[in-house]
């Protein structure tokens, strides 16, 4: 009679049983031996909390952990007006650490990092299931060390993991602590501010780029971690598990200093981000959209003083001219149209032909721009594209305006 | 009456009436009603007043009674017989006394359950879930329906599905009342992610599943693991749903229906609906080659029969078993109906075209099929419904419970593979009262040549077997991953049937292997990995190889075969079909699971030339029968492709072959073998009808073979080759049993000298048929009346000496799935039954020395082994020969 291994095998599965190191024998390096940290008492056992203590002072790399600036920006764009009622104490910032990134009720949150501001200090506390059977206790200390916060800052937290938390907790037969708090993503916000800057929105990318902070040699990338916690499991070698501790902690610092960084730009940010032109773009760009528009006009009139990649000026030039049309400040548009014009923006001889056809009845001047938009297209050959694009509605246009014109000169006909 | 006056045209005409081999009546039914039960929701009464229903078929109301009293049912009617309302109406009326419960419904394809959504939405619009007020109430009329429109959008059901966009899943997960999906989705999105469906899992109380004899082989094991895992779910939020099942008829539905989900079942098959007298006729299309066996084409009589149902205006369905015979069907009608306006091709080709799409929508002969647009399959259904589209042509797409009201006539070009399925298509004629027809027109196969000539099978009780295996080694142990993924596995628990100590083993077995964490008494799943990512319903074995043709300059993939089946399919110079195009492989290329092909048009299909051996693993049951042993165990099959052969299409000549060199493949399975007796093997050896034994070539042997080879300069006639430390073989042109004596055979001129490679070539040309690989062949191909299994399910072997037996000839069936199916115990258990019908089915066969039909085509020289074959079928079966 076979082992239903050697059955398995005959059957043609491969689970790579023979890649597993052998459950080592030897001494074992329990977690309380490689971390300074402390046992807490649960009424479902005992779990292993790190809990570390930062200055209000600590900076993150350049940037100040405490938030030092208002959210209403922020409170805007994520749509969470109670945002600014929240006080710095009341926010909880977290990351988790997990056996996977699929999501679904078999991944684990082997460690749960949360962060706080507490008097003057940020309290950090790192809660870790040495074993998934400690996987209750572990969320039961979370909840006491959540109590009774009101905001809860994240990265990529919303399609990672506050779901994956739920799962936790609802495994756990316990309901999750998160419905009733207010829930701010910051990767959503990184990619609005710095998709045009930065060539990577990852949490450690930022760490370097915005808040000039650099980690050590203790870090691990992230795809390792998994791997590390599963040989964790089987040799009870805990040694390896200090750099994901290392890991889990910078990430909350940064989020914290990130939180703050944020903030600061948003709220005044011709100061905020005077060393960067393309951000004071991207934030005049939100700015607009929130609908705070005498703002977005002075950045987007700052930025543009400065050296600007062609594309993003461009881009600007254009959303800020329609933003002004919107709100019939033609005088700021037409400057606008014209600059655009200089550099063969084809939209902005039409603007300028729709502007002085209806605005000014200004047929002559209206034909004038048609015709230099339609001799562009015609002597560059590049633009064969835009040619077909616009030839056709050049021309309906220009057809439109002579008639016009020639029904202004003798109204009679 | 059309179908009266047109039936008595058959009957007259000769050339039509000779070819029905059966003319079957069955009587009308008249509906037998009963009132509706006293605890009925008012709000479904009403529902169903609007629908002109005031009563319920006997067996609507026993379903109900039965579904109240909390058992679990099946419900096997047939087509038209209301059993959506079996279920559909003690589920509404929990759910309207319920505010909070909840039902899942299964079906075995998306559009089945969209178009199950839309009647459902269609039935509970009329339903008002605030109920005695409104039934006592006399209220004005607009003011009714308004309460009623603003309270039924409360019910809320919803299709749930891989095409459900995802913004619209949540408030699916939070707010349906009734859940329409399938087990694949089920399976990979909806178990994995069970806790974002607490308030859907805590209140299910009802497991809706139709269709449940789809559910069978590979498909319906792997469907009984979900099932187990949805259980175990399901109680974890503490809820035990009740299961309502509907089927076809099949022989064992109460079977099927226990051991998919594993609770105790009631039956019920007391069809209480109206039915109007049904005519159905097998039709055998008329022998135009009796030597080969050859019948006129059973897709060119069914367009000749569906012609006349086309002059006498009635409406008429035609099935075909393929997307590419539908679209043959389709043309002939066409083109023999000039009548019928606008374009002879398929909406598929021109459907960019304005212009073609609206003439097709004028057309009154239509096609149907998978890969029509969905609005073009709905313009199809209201075009059959109210009966402007006289003549559709169809795959089974539109067998399964697609609403399209009845035909007048049903046209099945083709045993449709199973006997549940032949019911369901010829269902689809009759409408109400009035009498209709249906016509099974017969192929050439073996199998719709048995039922030809065996129609009691029809009538009499269905002799087909659903089987599943839930503990199939293979298929439980992906979905144990599963499980263990979506909830730890605690010490001593089960699965489904699997005990407590059977389960520990594959649990131990996953924490060595790194997929499990054993610790605290629970299995935790501890890997990155998604187990179900690594299961597909459809199949047994993972592993798949893509099948890739040349699209400008890269290789795009067309389709995928299992691996173990790609070594005989996809092999270097195999010609593959694939939706009616050949294709010529390039290359097989296992390491990175692709094979390269090309499609070509070519006048020759090829053949695979294996070689199988076979092991005894563990032999299960074993007993002696009339003149042999019939056994069932494990066994190791090892096959190994050696080359191909070249055959051409229709006259089935021998082109050539080539040689291959390609790995082994094992399969660990069960299989089901006879093993001659001696007795046996001694009496037809006597008779002369034992054509295995090695042949003993008389006394001047020596002698003549000596002269040939001297005569041939001691060369190989065909490739010269000389003759080195080997002595070349003398080979026999005509085979040597086809003479009466030694000597005759043995004449020179009758001699040929050959190296061994050509000679094995010039044997396999004149491939003697034996009575042991006729019987092999006529089994192989009779099982799936028995079994509901393709026939590419299950292996065959022939062998004279097998090592299954200590060297006597066996035969030998197995299942060609990794650990099995059931299918060899069940044709173990059945022995007798199937030595008959095989027995029968090759006496009854016209063709003169075998054909396609009974014992296989014979080879070049005509040597088909019937009259061996019957012989031993004969003994097997306690006849005297």
């Amino acid at each position: 009679m076979s082992s239903l291994s050697d059955k398995l095998k005959s059957l043609g599965v491969r689970l790579g049983t023979d890649e597993l190191p052998p459950t080592s024998k030897s001494k074992r390096y329990p977690i309380e031996e490689v971390l300074d940290g402390e046992f807490l008492q649960t009424p479902y056992g005992e779990i292993f909390a790190v809990d570390s203590r930062y200055p209000s002072e600590h900076r993150q790399g350049s940037t100040l952990l405490h938030l030092n600036a208002a959210l209403d920006t922020i409170a805007a764009w994520a749509k969470e007006p109670h945002l600014v009622e929240i006080r710095p104490t009341e926010f909880v910032f977290l990351d988790t650490e997990t056996s996977g990134l699929a999501t679904g009720s078999g991944t684990y949150a082997f460690l749960i990092g949360v962060g706080r501001f507490q008097g003057d200090e940020f309290r950090l506390a790192q809660f870790f299931m040495r074993d998934p059977i400690e996987e209750t206790a572990q969320l039961i200390a979370l909840l006491s060390f959540l109590g009774d916060y009101r905001g809860l800052v994240t990265f990529n937290g919303k399609a990672f993991d506050i779901p994956l938390l739920n799962t936790r907790f609802i495994t756990n037969g316990e309901q999750p602590p998160f419905g009733h708090a207010t829930h701010l993503d910051l990767l959503p916000l990184a990619r609005r501010l710095w998709r045009d800057r930065l060539p990577s929105r990852a949490l450690s990318f930022l760490e370097e780029a915005i808040l000039g902070a650099k980690r050590t040699e203790e870090d691990v990338p992230g795809w390792l971690i998994p791997h590390l916690y599963f040989d964790y499991l089987r040799d009870g070698d805990a040694r390896p598990l200090k750099n994901i501790f290392y890991h889990n902690a910078m990430d909350i610092i940064s989020l914290a200093a990130l939180l703050n960084h944020m903030a600061t730009i948003l709220e005044n940010p011709l100061e905020g981000a005077k060393k960067h032109a393309v951000d004071q773009i991207a934030i005049a760009k939100l700015l607009e959209d929130l609908g705070q528009l005498d703002e977005a006009a002075r950045l987007y009139a700052n930025g543009l003083e400065h050296d600007l990649p062609p594309d993003i000026s461009s881009t600007a030039i254009q959303r800020w001219s329609f933003m002004e049309k919107r709100r019939e400040n033609f005088e700021t548009a037409i400057k606008l149209w014209q600059i655009a014009a200089e550099s063969g923006e084809i939209y902005a001889f039409i603007e300028l032909a729709k502007y002085f056809e209806h605005r000014q009845g200004a047929y002559q001047e209206a034909i004038l721009w048609t015709k230099k938009a339609m001799d562009l297209i015609s002597i560059s050959n590049t633009l064969r594209f835009e040619s077909r694009h616009w030839f056709p509605e050049l021309d309906h246009r220009l057809k439109r305006l002579e008639r016009k014109l020639s029904n202004s000169i003798n109204p009679d006909k | 009456m059309a179908l009266s006056s047109l039936l008595s045209h058959w009957r007259a005409e000769p050339t039509i009436a000779t070819n029905v081999v059966e003319w079957h009546s069955v009587a009308a039914h008249q509906a037998q009603f009963v009132g509706f039960p006293a605890e009925m929701h008012p709000g479904l009464i009403a529902a169903l007043a609007s629908k002109k229903i005031s009563d319920l078929y006997t067996h609507q109301s026993e379903a109900w009674r039965l579904v109240n009293a909390g058992q679990n049912v099946v419900i096997v009617t047939g087509t038209a017989s209301g059993k959506t309302l079996c279920y559909n109406l003690p589920v509404l009326n929990r759910l309207l006394h319920h505010p909070d419960s909840r039902a899942l419904y299964l079906f075995p394809t998306k559009s089945l359950a969209q178009d199950q959504a839309e009647t459902l939405r269609e039935f509970i619009k009329d339903i008002s879930l605030e109920d005695r007020s409104l039934r006592e109430s006399t209220l004005p009329q607009d003011l009714q329906s308004k309460l009623r429109d603003g309270l039924s959008d409360k019910l809320v059901v919803s299709v749930y599905d891989g095409d459900t966009p995802s913004h619209a899943r949540p408030p699916i997960r939070e707010r349906a009342r009734i859940v329409l999906s399938n087990p694949d989705m089920l399976h990979r999105g909806i178990l994995p992610h069970h806790t974002r469906w607490i308030d859907f899992f805590k209140n299910l109380d009802f497991i809706i599943i139709d269709e449940l004899h789809v559910y069978r082989g590979v498909f319906g094991s792997h469907v009984a693991n979900v099932i187990r895992r949805l259980k175990r779910i399901a109680a974890f939020y503490g809820a035990h749903p009740q299961f309502i099942m509907t089927s076809a008829t099949i022989a064992n539905p109460i079977e099927l229906a226990e051991r998919l989900v594993e609770k105790k079942v009631r039956l019920v098959d007391q069809n209480g609906s109206a039915r109007g007298a049904q005519n159905f006729l097998i039709y055998n299309p008329p022998v135009v080659d009796r030597e080969l066996g050859l019948r006129r084409s059973a897709l060119l009589e069914s367009v000749r029969l569906a012609e006349d149902l086309f002059h006498y205006n009635i409406q008429t369905i035609i099935f075909g078993r393929a997307r590419r015979t539908i679209e043959i069907m389709l043309t002939y009608l066409k083109e023999k109906n000039p009548s019928n306006e606008g374009s002879f091709y398929d909406d598929t080709i021109h459907r960019n075209s304005h212009f073609d799409r609206v003439s097709q929508e004028n057309d009154v002969i239509r096609g149907y099929r998978s890969g029509y647009l969905p609005s073009t399959r709905r313009s199809i259904e209201r075009g059959l419904q109210n009966g402007n589209i006289r003549a559709v042509v169809a795959t089974n797409a539109l067998e399964l419970g697609i609403d399209v009201g009845g035909m007048g006539a049903a046209i099945l070009a083709g045993y449709p593979g199973s006997i549940a399925a032949t019911w369901q298509q010829a269902g689809r004629a009759g409408r109400g009262n009035l009498e209709s027809l249906a016509v099974l027109v017969a192929t050439a196969s073996p199998l719709d040549q048995y039922l030809a000539h065996h129609p009691e099978y029809f009538f009499e009780r269905s002799p087909e077997q659903a089987l599943i295996n839930p503990d199939n080694l293979l298929i439980l142990f992906w979905h144990l991953r599963c499980a263990a993924f979506e909830m730890p596995f605690k010490e001593g628990d089960s699965f489904g049937r699997v005990s407590g100590d059977e389960l520990d083993e594959f649990l131990q077995y996953l924490d060595k292997s790194g997929d499990l964490h054993h610790s605290g008494g629970k299995f935790f799943w501890m890997s990155e990995k998604y187990p179900s990512d690594d299961v597909s319903l459809r199949s047994a074995s993972p592993e798949r190889v893509l099948l890739q043709q040349p699209d400008l300059d890269s290789w795009v993939t067309f389709g995928e075969v299992d691996l173990e089946s790609a070594l005989w399919m996809v092999h270097p110079h195999a010609v593959y079909l694939h939706e009616a195009q050949s294709f010529l492989v390039e290359e097989l290329d296992l390491d990175n699971k692709i094979a390269h092909l090309r499609p070509q048009n070519l006048d020759y299909y090829t053949t695979p030339l294996s070689e199988t051996t076979v092991q005894l693993q563990k032999l299960m049951a074993q007993s002696e029968v009339t003149a042999a042993i019939k056994s069932f165990g494990d066994i190791q099959v090892t096959t190994r492709v050696k080359g191909y052969r070249k055959v051409k299409w229709y006259t089935h000549e021998n082109l050539g072959q080539g040689e291959l060199d390609l790995p082994p493949s094992d399969l660990s399975t069960m299989g089901y073998w006879i093993a001659l007796s001696e007795e046996c093997v001694s009496q037809l050896r006597e008779s002369g009808l034992w054509s295995n034994d090695s042949n003993r070539y008389g006394s001047n042997w020596s002698i003549q073979r000596e002269r040939a080879r001297a005569r041939d300069g001691y060369r190989c006639q065909t490739c010269g080759v000389q003759e080195g430390d080997i002595m070349l073989h003398v080979h026999h042109k005509t085979p040597f049993r086809a003479f009466s004596t030694p000597e005759e055979a043995n004449q020179l001129s009758n001699l040929i000298t050959l190296c061994p490679t050509c000679h094995n070539q010039a044997e396999s040309a004149v491939r003697v048929h034996s009575g042991l690989s006729g019987l092999a062949y006529a089994l192989g191909n009779l099982a799936p009346i028995f079994l509901m299994c393709d026939d590419h399910d299950l292996g065959i072997h022939a062998d004279p000496k097998s090592p299954l037996s200590q060297g006597t000839p066996v035969v030998l069936l197995y299942d060609r799935i990794p650990a099995g199916i059931g299918f060899s115990q069940r044709l173990y258990e059945l022995h007798d039954e199937i030595m008959t019908s095989t027995y029968e089915l090759v006496k009854d066969c016209e063709c003169l020395d075998g054909c396609p039909s009974c014992v296989g085509p014979g080879g070049e020289n005509g040597w088909g082994g019937k009259k061996e074959t019957l012989a031993l079928l004969k003994l097997l079966t306690g006849k005297d020969i």
